[in-house]
């Protein structure tokens, strides 16, 4: 009878097309959020594969990876900053496509099974969306700060694919909508 | 359709993870600056040399240790604070010492290059023994020991021979270090020299080291030599060595610093193991001693005297003179006592005139009686006085020279052009220009005493030439100092003693004039 | 439909109830919030919103930090660093890091004070889809966690810059996480 618009929440009518109130559209978009899920994907292989930064010490360059930068704070005793930046940069990405992919196939499967474990699922990915930026800030904030004529850091060509598998997980959540696996389930549960 | 539910209100965790994260984030920056934090300790020195706050570093062993936090000034001196290193706390403890390192060019040397290009900076050294101390005091110059890349060589003297801080150290007329301290302890001057890693080589057990600004004399058979070192080195002075054999090893830890080359290089019956006794000296020559003579045995110098007193006793109208002198106890290889008792007795002769008037020469004759006068072992003297003219005449002369004002003047010369260096850069070049007729002055005098034959006029006409022409200059550089700046003072004062040399030289070459002969033969 | 409101969560449609001062409503099926009752809401936004904007001018005028390393110092600064970043081939990290945490925040602040005396339609909806692409706050950490990496290296000195950084982050904070996006449209939205 109603259905809820995904952008302000305001409470439209299930058969209107667009939200009465923000103008958002109202029809689900879960096979945009695949293709934006698996390309998200494709990028999170370069991402920690290629130097996300680059140091140059007067003539030498030294160009490290996530995993160096995690491995360089955990043996520098750094450890929960370790630990958060690993959860940021390597784990949360992890864990966010194996979530879209199985609330993916939830919804065109219609699994209503442990239903309320899949919406706090979906409220982690959609609130942990950012997260993942924090690598790439880093970065951004070491460049700027060390730019010295004998010492400079330099955003690697791994921040770049992190930067747009990030943009691309941000883009598969925004479109992933749960709301259509809800509205079934709710009718599965009413009968 | 059902109603919502109402509740009190909770945390959503979700929502303040960001906030937590950023929070916990911080905290650990917060723990890590006060775990990094090391102790704040106060060095005191006299001035903070060019120290900045929050940028001015102390290094330990060429690593950064700590960073200065403030700098301030105190009725005495400043006071310098650190924020040191936390691991640093076990080295801060009476073994601690710090110093400022700033870059330093002098005599054409430069100290302190990495200072240059990151500024000034507090050295550090020390040992782990605790941390027991917080307030230091800064030392005024690097600690003898710690001073990176050199040799450290601790020269022993009776005298300072006006040796002073970074003069320079040479090897075969190279420079390859310098003076780092002049201290005197136990009426002895100790000297310590920091010759550089790469010349430490040619210093061992065989070197010998001597003063540079001391003019040597020698006399060998017929000729007599004046040798003068280098103008630079009578002005900036400093010391030499050379080494004998090459690959001999370094176990000496402390060295004899020689007055002159000559002195150093003298054949030697001793070991310089001086005693001191006394001469008691009875016969009418006794005005002729003079401090500083001679003690002779078997043409070996074996010590000089030290201190004379003397006394007229109208009852037998002769004068005593108590001659108190140093003695080499090991030249005679067993003790003063038992070389008495086997028969050393001393005889005052004239002696060569290079060691000056009259000298007492030992030999061994009969058994004598060993006797004290207060403290001091009495060494028999056999009376009569053995003369020789022309050595005497010749000592008379030679006298003359040696008094000539040449050292004052040199010393003038020096002082005066440190004195223009400081005051006064512009004038460098007419100073040089002065140095540089000095210089042939020298060369003059060198010249002058290298032989002594009919040449000599010559020579010393040339040297009243060249001592003129330096004044002229020296006259001209006055002239352009105004009347009363002190600069001007000083420069006449050097012109007079220039002027007096010249006269002095005149004298000499008017003698010559008259008698060519009277030099070398004696009237 | 003024009196239903729809669970984000499971979306099961329920009526609205009214709340008092320290209390919320949970949805009746699944338990998670559906609104708050946050007192004197409009005067808390017009305030995160005016200081929030100004703080971020004060952060994005004033350089952030100082950091000195063997004498030498230098002051970072965003702007600056996102030119640098443009002018030296890194385009897409640049541009990134210009909206999500300059252009997109600062829109944000000025449509939430220009809701405040002027309410406007097009606003709310900008305001809306602003605010998943904001990434402000994860910045700030970002920032934080640097610092930490360059901790040993040199002396780290916060300018005032990093205050006007602080300060943005606690109002944007409050106005995009505490203040939900339905909010703008309940309080605004009647009067437009």
């Amino acid at each position: 009878m109603y259905r809820r618009c995904k952008h302000c929440n305001a409470v439209n009518l299930k058969d209107s097309l667009h939200c009465k109130r923000c103008g958002g559209e109202l029809k689900y978009t879960n096979n945009l959020s695949l293709a934006f899920g698996i390309a998200g994907l494709f990028f999170y292989i370069p991402a920690n594969i290629y130097p996300i930064l680059i140091s140059k010490k007067l003539a030498k360059v030294y160009s490290s990876t996530i995993i160096d930068g995690i491995f360089a704070l955990w043996s520098e005793g750094d450890y929960p900053i370790a630990i958060i930046v690993f959860l940021a940069s390597v784990l949360i990405p992890l864990i966010k496509f194996l979530i879209i992919f199985y609330l993916l196939y939830s919804i065109k499967f219609k699994k209503c099974e442990f239903y309320k474990f899949k919406v706090s699922l979906y409220s982690f990915i959609s609130v942990s969306g950012h997260w993942s930026l924090l690598d790439v800030f880093v970065v951004v904030v070491l460049t700027g700060i060390v730019s010295f004529k004998m010492m400079s850091v330099l955003p690697g060509s791994g921040a770049l694919y992190f930067l747009i598998m990030v943009i691309l997980t941000i883009l598969s959540v925004k479109y992933l909508d749960l709301r259509e696996l809800g509205e079934k389930c709710a009718k599965s549960k009413e009968s | 359709m059902q109603r919502a539910k109402r509740v009190k209100k909770g945390i959503n965790f979700i929502i303040w993870s960001i906030p937590v994260v950023a929070i916990v984030v911080s905290l650990w920056l917060i723990y890590k600056y006060y775990s990094s934090l090391g102790p704040l300790i106060e060095i005191r020195f006299e001035n903070a040399g060019g120290i900045e706050p929050k940028v001015s570093q102390v290094k330990f062993r060429d690593v950064k240790v700590g960073v200065v936090s403030d700098v301030k000034i105190l009725k005495k001196g400043v006071a310098v604070y650190v924020r040191m290193n936390s691991e640093m706390k076990d080295y801060l403890n009476d073994t601690t010492k710090f110093w400022i390192v700033k870059p330093t060019i002098e005599a054409g040397r430069v100290s302190g290059l990495e200072a240059l290009i990151s500024g000034p900076y507090i050295q550090m050294s020390a040992e782990p023994l605790g941390f027991t101390k917080t307030k230091f005091q800064g030392l005024e110059e690097p600690p003898i020991k710690d001073i990176k890349d050199v040799l450290v060589i601790k020269l022993v003297a009776n005298n300072s021979y006006g040796l002073t801080e970074r003069m320079p150290v040479y090897y075969k007329q190279i420079e390859v270090g310098s003076v780092r301290r002049v201290s005197l302890k136990d009426n002895k001057v100790y000297i310590y020299l920091a010759i550089d890693k790469k010349y430490s080589i040619y210093v061992n057990d065989t070197s010998k080291f001597w003063n540079l600004r001391g003019v040597d004399v020698s006399f060998n058979k017929d000729n007599l030599k004046v040798e003068l070192p280098s103008l630079s080195s009578l002005i900036v002075g400093g010391i030499a060595f050379d080494t004998l054999q090459f690959s001999a090893p370094l176990t000496k830890s402390e060295f004899r610093l020689y007055a002159s080359r000559s002195d150093a290089y003298q054949n030697r019956l001793g070991r310089d193991k001086f005693r001191d006794v006394v001469f008691i000296v009875k016969n009418n020559q006794n005005g002729k001693l003079r401090v500083g003579n001679p003690i002779v045995f078997r043409n070996f110098k074996v010590g000089e005297i030290t201190y004379l007193k003397s006394k007229f006793d109208i009852n037998t109208n002769s004068i005593i003179t108590t001659a108190y002198a140093k003695v080499d106890e090991s030249a005679f290889r067993v003790s003063l006592e038992d070389a008495i008792k086997r028969g050393l007795v001393a005889q005052i002769k004239t002696t060569f005139p290079i060691l000056g008037g009259i000298g007492i020469y030992l030999s061994f004759d009969k058994p004598y009686k060993v006797e004290y006068f207060g403290k001091y072992l009495v060494i028999p003297v056999k009376k009569g006085f053995v003369e020789n003219r022309i050595v005497a005449k010749l000592s008379e002369i030679l006298d003359k020279l040696k008094n000539l004002p040449l050292d004052k003047t040199i010393s003038d010369v020096s002082s005066f052009i440190n004195n223009l260096k400081n005051s006064m850069g512009s004038f460098f070049a007419t100073t040089t220009k002065t140095l540089n007729t000095a210089n042939k002055t020298l060369k003059g005098i060198n010249d002058l005493s290298s032989t002594i034959d009919g040449m000599l006029k010559k020579e010393i006409n040339q040297t009243i030439d060249n001592l003129n022409s330096t004044l002229l200059t020296l006259q001209k550089l006055a002239n352009s100092y105004s009347k009363d700046s002190k600069t001007y003072q000083r420069l006449n004062i050097l012109i007079e003693n220039l002027n007096r040399t010249i006269k002095v030289y005149r004298k000499i070459g008017k003698q010559i004039d008259n008698k060519p002969n009277s030099l070398v033969v004696g009237d | 439909m003024e009196d239903i409101v729809i669970c984000s969560k499971c979306e099961t449609p329920q009526k609205r109830v009214k709340l008092k001062k320290g209390e919320r409503a949970i949805c009746y099926y699944c338990g998670s919030e559906l609104y708050k009752y946050i007192p004197r809401l409009r005067e808390k936004i017009l305030v995160s919103s005016l200081s929030g904007f100004l703080m971020m001018l004060l952060g994005l005028i004033f350089p952030i930090l100082q950091f000195n390393i063997g004498g030498m110092s230098k002051d970072f600064n965003l702007i600056d660093t996102i030119k640098f970043l443009i002018e030296n081939g890194y385009l897409v990290v640049g541009v990134f890091t210009l909206f999500s945490v300059v252009l997109f925040p600062l829109i944000f602040f000025f449509l939430v004070i220009k809701l405040n005396f002027l309410a406007d339609k097009k606003a709310l909806e900008i305001i809306t889809h602003l605010q998943e692409w904001m990434a402000f706050d994860i910045f700030v950490v970002g920032i934080l966690v640097a610092m930490i990496k360059i901790f040993s290296y040199g002396e780290i000195m916060f300018s005032v810059g990093f205050v006007g950084f602080i300060g943005a982050f606690i109002a944007l904070f409050f106005l995009t996480s505490i203040v939900k996006v339905e909010y703008y449209w309940e309080l605004y939205y009647k009067n437009v």
